[in-house]
């Protein structure tokens, strides 16, 4: 059996709206308060590992842009015959759901399409930390997070 | 080696063969072959992790060939496993994010985890080259 390597981890830090903007507590103030939820991507994680700071509102962000009931489903713009003027619409439909949310305050959508994925890079600047980079690859099967850059 | 003889001898007016046995020892002219090794991990193992960080190591071989390199996950206390890398590809959790560059010698796994640890992490690397030597 080969020998196994470990690392212990830091609590997850959790802020909250009365924390102090600065002081003892600052090791939190370099994690923005994004909230805290459960993992659920690309599905549920099996540990109900919780997430916080950017890694949430990433996953918002892409659970938003595969559910048309929350937002759009990318999906259904697969196979479409995207000339300009449709890869502009789809830049502004994904700008203006993600500016909805409060805690995004601007964002740039470029689109590359290929007969078979459409590949959106996101630049988000979120309200106190940013900017960040969401890489996104849609097939007709799955809407898949490529990267998180902050 | 081993060879095989027969004596034969007789009691109560029967015949019977008894077996002798040698057995020669080959000297070893193969030397046991060097196993992967496992190096290069960052952070150093021990150091606090937030939840987010990444984690990269190197699997290498002096031969530079492997059978099969798999790379397991256990967290703190908690009941599960994972199977970060098959040998052929990351599971889902550590597609986005993670990755597998050739080095010499070997392999350099990135390895980040969708939504972070969630609990102390634990990665036991098994290399296992074309001569059927494991890491340590």
């Amino acid at each position: 059996m080969p020998t196994p390597i470990s690392w212990p981890l830091a609590p997850i830090p959790v802020t909250t709206p009365d924390s102090p903007a600065s002081g003892v507590r600052g090791q939190l103030q370099a994690v923005p308060d994004f909230g805290l939820d459960v993992s659920t991507y690309p599905d549920l994680d099996a540990t109900f590992a919780q997430l916080s700071g950017v890694a949430c509102l990433a996953q918002h962000v892409a659970r938003s842009l595969e559910d048309s009931r929350r937002g759009l489903d990318l999906r259904q713009w697969l196979n479409d015959d995207f000339d300009a003027a449709r890869q502009y619409q789809l830049q502004a439909a994904v700008e203006e759901l993600l500016l909805a949310d409060e805690r995004v305050t601007s964002v740039d959508v470029s689109v590359a399409s290929t007969l078979h994925a459409l590949t959106l890079t996101i630049h988000l600047v979120a309200t106190t930390v940013g900017p960040f980079r969401l890489v996104l690859q849609v097939t007709d099967l799955s809407v898949v997070l490529l990267s998180v850059e902050s | 080696m081993a060879r095989i003889d027969h004596d034969s001898f007789t009691a109560g007016g029967q015949g019977f063969y008894a077996p002798t046995v040698s057995v020669f020892m080959l000297g070893s002219g193969d030397p046991a072959p060097t196993p992967p090794v496992v190096a290069n991990i960052s952070p150093a193992p021990g150091t606090t992790l937030q939840p987010g960080d990444l984690i990269s190591f190197d699997v290498t071989d002096d031969s530079g060939a492997f059978r099969r390199i798999l790379v397991a996950a256990a967290f703190g206390a908690l009941p599960t496993r994972e199977l970060v890398h098959d040998g052929d590809t990351f599971a889902p959790l550590y597609a986005a994010g993670s990755s597998r560059t050739a080095v010499e010698g070997g392999f350099r796994f990135v390895l980040r985890r969708a939504g972070g640890w969630p609990a102390a992490p634990t990665l036991t690397p098994f290399a296992i080259d074309t001569r059927g030597a494991e890491n340590a």
